[in-house]
């Protein structure tokens, strides 16, 4: 059996590492990026950071939730910088290896290169800063075992440069990487059967999140010297490679998985202790940062570094992106950053970046904010990324939105009995959520199939009467909704007993908060699959032209009411978590008004743009409630649709596309300002234009050379 | 005065039908300015119940600056009633006439999609209505009228027939011929009959587009605008008064054929009168729900509207 695996990477891929293929017109900023030692100095130096944040100090004000103490003493945060650079020196060495293993030559003969001289010397250079590290780490480290504080040690540097391994390295040599892997295994054993982690770490007088720490790293060298040697052994047994691609995400849903695992392993008691409150008090429990109100600049350091390791992600691979193979002469050609992979790369590293700063934001809150939150920001996101499928996918101008918000709302209360009508049985809010979905949904059918066969306008014009319509029922209706006057009851809010679980999220606010954050994650990927699949290139083609698109056998009809009925079905969702956490429902909250709102996020955002319309609605939500917060000058929150309705008209005559438009959106923005598409579709052109006179301002913009551009020659 | 037969001895009926009709010319006023601009632009002009609220405000202030707490009796008294439409009017009128530079013409100049257009028009009309909101309060305004304009002034079948019907009644009778007249006979119509038609050719023609879709919108606006005074009258004047009318008025635009004149005059007689009649069995919340069922069902079954759409396409 040979080590050597099978190519991962069929065909000349284009190589991360930096002295092969340095490109020959690279500019300095490109060959910066691309150099593997910087971009890992700055990752490491970036993790160093995260962990002298996390060890940050404890505020003065009780936290939330129990669980940290900890204080960042100078001794501390040398130890880390200490173990930063030994994690480096080794991914440097290990980068040297795989460089030489993983040439093309490597490649095709599958053998192993010699180093050359340059290599030796940067080997050298490596092996003396690990050294360096290694000395310093244990001069620093207040253990008194020389054994297993070194076995923990290395076994944590191993574990962290394999995570920094596996999610910035391309290729690196598998028989080392698996030597590796070996010796993390031993080391982990050696140290776990010679002195128990939680033994040493105790002697070492470490922290508790320190602890943590190590023995969350080690756990993660394990399982990823696991991970490993099963992919391996697919690969030498079956002959199956895992690709790289692919690999990175397996890897990636193993340490978290771990991670979790661990987490609850050892905090199985606080897990059975919480797990009476709930799942997301347990999660919000286990967070790593320091949670108090001066801890806001924690967030915002640690906003930062995420963001500068995302940068440095994202340089190496646009840097890798920026290269082109020859296959003829087995060459890389530079040919420059193409805009596509800017927006790609930059687009995930943001996402994941404001995912963390989501996650950790509200519990550096206190209640009240916590609350505004949940009920002001994150349930608005979900109405927006609903809302954006209906007007940014489908080009459908819905102005009764709301309406759908407003039955899913009701229907939580109808089924928590909470209506002066009864319902044949009671529910909690929480199984009323598929009730509240069929509902919403089916009211989305009943208005959308036969309006939709109508004209844009004339569908805005329907839905206004519909949002109208349902909130003068609601108003009306004393007898079924309790009229002004709210419901009669109180919608209890989620809790259920289910074998050992048991969730009772009664007074509480931040699991709504986190309920929802998942829910928005899983819509957003579920949103922008749908955008990409046949679906959305249907809604595509009928927002340009519903006529052409008919003419191609697209279902026009099927494709709106679907959208419409997408839309309708998150409002309802949304609907319910408005009930049960704010327990009364009144005919104002669904005011047409707040349709508009809604509308703005998602215009504000970028049609068509589900981060676009996340991050409207959060802005705009979030902004009134801070500035009220602050009281800046006399803000009053009721003038908010003042400058809200400025900020449309602005939008529309200097920034059409929205802030962070879809690109496909700016671009039939254009086109139809030179006057391409069907004037009858919502992304049409109107008939009148000023003749004569003036040119639009944006003629010429749209070059002929964009690719798929199908309208007219323009000379 | 002769009552007939079926109307003997049934108040209600009586009131319900005057009372739709009153509000019917209302409508119809409103409509016009929908219509108008749907004409030449092929567009919903979603901000035009802000141009009817702007009317209310402006017959308010001019009411009361002239009236302050007199309320002077007399037959010519109702010359003060005037005043306040025209203020009304001339309030509409320059509201509509900067909303079309604001919110319109840049975009016609960018040659900017159709959604565009209906976005920018409701934040121009979330803009001004809450704007008005801020300026002049929250709280329903009532505009200080004359005696005249007050109480009962003749009765009919046994029902009393308030003044301020027939006010309305007429003065939006007057508006309308007046507006029929420009439309048809004046060489402003024409050019707005000849840019509804076609607007490349009218401007080949010589007819300034921009000046013509300029002033479409100020006549739309003066009509809304008086209404907006009338309506004020009636029911006092608040910022978000322009919403429920708006919407109806639209309903009759539709009714009557969206871009034809005299259709959404006869619609907004109609559906004052669809409105009002079901109010026989129902109470009078649920006289919206009515008006946007009619709504509703008309954009489903007849599009485009009892007259059929005209003012220029042809068919």
């Amino acid at each position: 059996v040979t080590l050597t695996a099978p190519v991962t990477e069929p065909g000349p891929g284009p190589s991360r590492t930096g002295a092969r293929a340095r490109p020959a017109r690279s500019g300095r900023l490109q060959s910066l990026a691309a150099s593997p030692s910087l971009r890992r100095l700055g990752i490491l130096v970036a993790a160093g950071l995260v962990l002298a944040v996390m060890t940050g100090p404890a505020g003065t004000n009780a936290a939330p939730i129990s669980g940290f103490t900890g204080s960042l003493k100078f001794p501390r945060l040398l130890w880390f910088l200490g173990l930063a650079l030994v994690m480096f020196a080794i991914a440097s060495i290990w980068h040297a290896f795989g460089e030489a293993a993983t040439s093309r030559a490597s490649r095709l003969r599958s053998s192993i290169v010699k180093l050359t001289a340059q290599r030796k010397v940067r080997l050298a250079l490596d092996l003396a800063i690990l050294a360096f590290g290694f000395i310093w780490v244990s001069w620093i480290s207040p253990h008194d075992t020389w054994k297993g504080g070194v076995c923990i040690e290395v076994g944590c540097a191993f574990a962290a440069m394999e995570l920094v391994v596996y999610l910035f390295e391309s290729r690196s040599f598998r028989l080392a990487r698996l030597g590796g892997y070996a010796l993390v295994a031993v080391y982990g054993v050696l140290a776990w059967m010679h002195n128990p982690v939680s033994k040493y770490l105790n002697r070492i007088g470490a922290v508790p999140h320190e602890r943590t720490l190590g023995t969350l790293l080690l756990w993660i060298a394990l399982a990823l010297a696991v991970l490993e040697g099963l992919l391996f052994l697919l690969a030498v047994v079956r002959g199956i490679v895992v690709p790289r691609s692919r690999r990175g995400l397996v890897t990636l849903a193993g340490v978290v998985l771990c991670t979790y695992g661990w987490l609850m392993w050892t905090r199985w008691h606080d897990w059975r202790a919480a797990s009476r409150q709930s799942v997301a008090h347990w999660f919000a429990s286990i967070h790593l940062l320091p949670h108090n109100h001066s801890a806001g600049l924690a967030v915002l350091a640690v906003g930062a570094i995420v963001l500068l390791s995302a940068v440095l992600w994202v340089g190496a691979d646009l840097a890798r992106a920026s290269r082109r193979s020859r296959p003829e002469t087995g060459r890389y050609e530079f040919t420059g950053i193409t805009k596509q992979a800017k927006f790609a790369y930059g687009r995930t590293a943001i996402t994941i970046a404001a995912l963390l700063v989501a996650l950790q934001w509200p519990l550096h809150m206190n209640a009240g904010v916590q609350s505004i939150l949940t009920t002001q920001v994150a349930i608005y996101v979900l109405l927006a990324m609903g809302l954006n499928v209906v007007v940014g996918f489908a080009g459908l101008l819905d102005l009764g939105y709301v309406a759908f918000w407003a039955i899913g709302a009701y229907t939580a209360a109808y089924f928590t009995g909470a209506l002066p009508i009864q319902p044949p049985f009671l529910l909690n809010p929480f199984w009323i959520i598929p009730f509240a979905i069929a509902a919403a949904m089916f009211a989305g059918v009943l208005l959308g199939t036969p309006t939709l066969r109508l004209r844009g306008d004339y569908l805005a014009i329907v839905t206004l009467g519909f949002g109208e319509i349902i909130e003068i029922v609601a108003n009306n209706l004393a007898g079924v909704t309790g009229g002004p006057a709210g419901t009669p009851g109180v919608i209890p809010q989620f809790s259920f007993h289910l074998f050992s679980v048991k969730y009772d999220w009664t007074g509480t606010v931040l699991p709504y908060y986190y309920l929802i954050l998942g829910v928005a994650v899983i819509f957003m990927v579920a949103f922008s699959f749908l955008e990409h699949s046949r679906v959305g290139r249907s809604w595509t083609a009928i927002r340009e032209d519903e006529v052409a698109a008919d003419s191609v056998g697209i279902n026009a009809l099927k494709y709106k009411v679907m959208a419409f009925s997408i839309g309708a079905s998150t409002s309802g969702f949304a609907g319910v978590f408005l009930a049960s956490q704010i327990q009364s429902l009144f005919p104002v909250d669904f005011v047409v008004q707040t349709s508009i709102l809604i509308l703005v996020f998602v215009i504000f955002g970028g049609m068509g743009s589900i981060a676009g319309a996340v991050i409207g609605a959060f802005f705009i939500q979030w902004l009134p409630q801070y500035l009220q917060l602050h009281s800046f000058r006399d803000y009053q929150l009721q003038d908010e649709f003042i400058y809200l309705g400025a900020m449309l008209v602005l939008l529309m005559i200097f920034r059409p596309q929205g802030i962070i438009p879809a690109r496909r959106r700016r671009r039939e923005i254009l086109l139809t300002e030179e006057g391409v598409g069907h004037p009858e579709s919502p992304g049409g052109p109107v008939r009148v234009t000023s003749f004569g006179e003036t040119l639009p301002s944006d003629y010429g913009k749209l070059s002929l050379d964009e690719p798929g551009y199908v309208g007219p020659e323009t000379e | 005065m002769q009552c007939p037969s079926f109307l003997a001895n049934n108040n209600l009926w009586v009131s319900l039908i005057v009372g739709g009709i009153a509000n019917g010319f209302l409508y119809a006023l409103i409509a016009l300015g929908y219509t108008l601009v749907y004409g030449v632009l092929r567009l919903i002009n979603f901000a035009h119940s802000e141009v009817f609220m702007a009317g209310g405000f402006g017959g308010l202030f001019a009411m009361r600056a002239i009236l302050g707490t007199s309320s002077p009796a007399g037959f010519w008294a109702i010359w003060f009633m005037i005043v306040g439409i025209v203020a009304g009017a001339a309030a509409g009128g320059a509201t509509a006439f900067v909303l079309e530079r604001v919110a319109y013409r840049p975009l016609r100049k960018r040659n900017a999609p159709r959604l565009t257009y209906l976005i920018s028009a409701i934040g121009a009309s979330f803009f001004l209505f809450n704007l008005g909101g801020k300026e002049f309060g929250r709280i329903t305004a009532f505009i200080p009228t004359p005696a005249v304009v007050q109480g009962n002034s003749f009765t009919l079948c046994g029902v009393g027939v308030e003044s301020v019907w027939i006010l309305t009644m007429v003065t939006a009778l007057v508006l309308l011929i007046v507006l029929d007249t420009v439309v048809n006979r004046t060489k402003l119509g024409k050019g707005i009959r000849a840019v509804a038609q076609d607007a490349e050719t009218a401007s080949l023609m010589g007819v300034h587009i921009d000046r013509t879709i300029a002033l479409t919108f100020v006549l739309g606006g003066l009509m809304g605008g008086a209404a907006g005074c009338l309506f004020g009258v009636q029911f006092g004047v608040i910022y978000t008064m322009g919403f429920v009318p708006g919407l109806k008025a639209f309903t009759a635009a539709v009714l009557g054929g969206i871009g034809n004149i005299r259709g959404a005059m006869i619609g907004g007689l109609m559906l004052g009168l669809v409105e009002n009649i079901p109010l026989r069995w129902m109470s009078a919340e649920w006289q919206d729900v009515v008006a946007f069922g009619v709504l509703v069902a008309l954009l489903l079954f007849r599009p485009t509207g009892l007259l059929g759409e005209r003012l220029g396409r042809e068919a």
